[in-house]
């Protein structure tokens, strides 16, 4: 096979990789609903937490999280752009799963569940706002493209996390201050870059993704309720 | 800069920043994963899950102290979040780390290369100035200046062609100097050539005369008054004009002192002592002249003039002994006290008669420097350090009135005077410069004021005795 052959073939490979990533759950899928107050809700979410990449996550004692975001296309032309999130954790010493549930709407919905069946089976009956309440989709067909983050840890846990990497470093200085060592004249003069270091490495911790979804669905919106979500 | 070998250097700076910016790299990330391994070891996250495992069995067989255990198991299941955050975002802290490593690495590096560069073309520009002062001379330029205060080995050539240019400078002086003294010595020399002849054949004549008037005279001692009185008349017309005659043949005779001054012979002695000898044997010579010699002084710091410390001759600290001419040497000195005198007692005319004829008398000091030569033929604290031969100054310095401004400049020319027609013939300077030249150094007015004259006498310390 020539170079060139493969070149022509290279954008063809990429995108059967990114399928053969996503195809697990392509055959299952997010049903969407109009509640009764109009607003947009996500049911039936698939079961990402029997993933090889998420579960280990939920046992590790951080909150794992679960962001979702939501772009809507009404038949009107209207973009609409909402999202809820998910977050879990395992409380390691009463061995419980403590999940919270936000939805666009503003309200949280808290469980401790004491195993992962039960977490799954919850996971699977959540109904969750992803659109305020004041974004009604228009009557017609409406397109939707839902992508589900998972986080490792959650804000709170990366926040605490780089202020306890900072402040292991400045301790670690004070106490050497406090022993009266006396800094060499190169650490004095690089002091002030030290601490541009110190900036620099405890924000660099990131929530990055464990892994991304990523669904499509056409709803059809009939005035005063929603139709089955369509494949597109 | 521009040239193909700078910008061949240039390319190897950049390629061994390069180099060393790789080097760097490599290392750090071996040290800082290395580092950031220890940190986040997966034993360590083993053994702390095991700690909060028995944690909990410790609460379970000790109800009491379950809070104990609960507080405990917190802080661990704390540390191990913290952990495992750190171990989830390794390949992050890692990068950032090894990112600023290397900007920082980078921009000292960076730093030092612009340095290195900058001093480069200062050394170069540096070069360039030597190139262009070393050019001058060699063309033939005098007092060249290169402009260099640095000690390091550029700043130290530049110091030696500057030295260089002014020994030239100096050199020429001389020579212009000894040029033009020789020219008056020669228009001298066959001016009193000239007068000697028919001076002597007048006073041949002149002398013949007188002699037969005197016999004429014994002879006819009772002859008539008025033949008598022609006689005595003619006799000491006679004896006047011999004597005009006489005072014509000391000045033929000083024009022949000048024409045919001597080459110095030189013998290797004691200056300070040869001074102080001078002062103890001429010290009545002028009566309105005080002669002190006075201790050595040290190179002066500065451009002001030294502070002589009197001192007996026999306490005097003599300088190296050096080659001079003990009798040009002591013309020298006695014409410099001669015109001391002669303007001491020109300006205390008046003086004396206000002070109701009472003599003012002036003091005439001999000082001695030893100082390296700044190539200016004065020497000079200046040139302390560099490898030029020392001279030595001596200096010789009066109270009197000072020398008018108007004869400065042709101050050392033959036939220059401030005294009256008939008093002198201005050749005593002009003599006394030939001869410091004649050995190698030189004569100059160090300074002059209504206080008093200082002429400073520069002789090399480095000359050898004559064979």
């Amino acid at each position: 096979m020539t170079a060139r052959a493969l070149l022509a073939l290279a954008p063809a490979l990429a995108v059967a990789a990114a399928l053969a990533r996503a195809a697990p759950l392509l055959a299952e899928r997010p049903v969407f609903e109009l509640g009764a107050d109009g607003v947009l809700v996500m049911a039936a979410v698939p079961d990402v937490l029997s993933n090889a990449e998420v579960k280990p996550r939920l046992t590790s004692g951080l909150t794992t999280s679960f962001v979702f975001e939501i772009a809507a296309t009404d038949a009107g032309g209207r973009k609409l752009r909402g999202g809820g999130l998910v977050e879990i954790r395992y409380e390691l010493w009463d061995e419980v799963f403590l999940v919270t549930a936000t939805g666009a709407d503003g309200r949280q919905r808290r469980d401790s569940l004491p195993s992962l069946d039960r977490l799954v089976a919850w996971w699977r009956e959540l109904k969750l706002p992803v659109l305020a309440p004041g974004n009604r989709l228009a009557a017609g067909s409406c397109r939707l493209v839902l992508a589900l983050s998972v986080l490792p840890f959650s804000r709170a846990e990366q926040s605490e996390t780089q202020s306890w990497l900072s402040r292991s470093v400045a301790d670690e200085r004070a106490a050497a201050a406090r022993a009266g060592e006396t800094p060499s004249p190169a650490a004095a003069a690089a002091a002030p870059l030290s601490g541009v270091l110190d900036l620099l490495v405890s924000t660099s911790i990131k929530r990055r993704s464990v892994v991304d979804f990523e669904w499509r669905s056409v709803l059809r919106v009939r005035p005063g309720g929603a139709d089955a979500e369509r494949r597109p | 800069m521009s040239s193909p070998r700078s910008a061949a250097a240039l390319v190897t700076l950049a390629a061994l920043l390069v180099a060393a910016l790789l080097l760097f790299e490599v290392c750090a990330r071996q040290l800082t994963g290395a580092w950031f391994t220890f940190g986040v070891h997966p034993e360590v996250l083993r053994q702390l899950e095991l700690s909060l495992a028995d944690q909990k069995r410790l609460a379970g067989l000790d109800p009491a102290g379950a809070a104990r255990y609960r507080r405990r198991f917190t802080a661990i299941e704390s540390l191990l979040g913290r952990l495992r955050i750190l171990e989830y975002n390794r390949d992050e802290v890692v990068g950032r780390y090894q990112a600023a490593l290397l900007i920082l690495f980078g921009a000292l590096a960076a730093a030092a290369a612009a340095a290195y560069l900058a001093a480069k073309v200062r050394q170069q520009g540096r070069l360039d100035r030597l190139r262009g002062a070393l050019a001058r001379l060699s063309a033939g330029e005098v007092d060249v200046e290169v402009g260099e205060r640095r000690r390091d080995l550029i700043g130290r050539v530049g110091a030696m062609v500057e030295e260089t240019s002014r020994a030239m400078a100096r050199d020429r002086r001389r020579l212009a100097s000894l040029e033009n003294l020789a020219a008056w010595q020669e228009a001298a020399r066959r001016q009193a050539h000239e007068m000697r002849t028919p001076l002597t054949a007048a006073r041949l004549d002149l002398g013949r005369l007188h002699g037969l008037l005197g016999e004429d005279g014994g002879a006819g001692d009772g002859g008539d008054g008025g033949d008598g009185g022609r006689r005595r008349e003619s006799l000491q017309l006679a004896e006047s004009v011999l004597e005009e005659l006489d005072r014509l043949g000391r000045f033929t005779q000083a024009f022949t002192s000048f024409a045919r001054l001597p080459k110095p012979r030189l013998c290797r002695d004691d200056l300070g002592a040869f001074v102080a000898e001078f002062a103890a044997t001429f010290g009545s010579a002028w009566p309105n002249l005080v002669l002190v010699a006075a201790a050595a002084a040290p190179a002066a710091p500065g451009p002001g003039p030294p502070h002589p410390v009197e001192a007996p001759p026999a306490a005097h600290r003599g300088p190296p002994r050096l080659a001079f001419d003990r009798d040009l040497l002591r013309q020298v000195l006695v014409n410099l006290c001669d015109n001391s005198s002669q303007a001491l007692a020109a300006a205390s005319g008046g003086e004396a008669a206000a002070n109701g004829g009472a003599a003012v008398r002036g003091t005439v000091t001999f000082t001695i420097t030893l100082t390296p030569d700044d190539g200016t033929g004065r020497g000079g604290a200046g040139g302390q350090d560099r490898t030029s031969p020392s001279v030595v100054a001596l200096e010789v310095a009066d109270d009197g009135p000072g020398i008018p401004a108007s004869v400065l400049p042709r101050l050392f020319e033959p036939y220059v005077t401030t005294r009256r027609v008939g008093e002198g013939m201005g050749l005593g300077l002009a003599i006394s410069r030939k001869i410091l030249l004649d050995h190698g150094g030189d004569l100059e007015l160090a300074r002059t004021s209504a206080a008093g004259s200082v002429f400073r006498l520069l002789l090399p310390s480095d000359r050898e005795a004559s064979p």
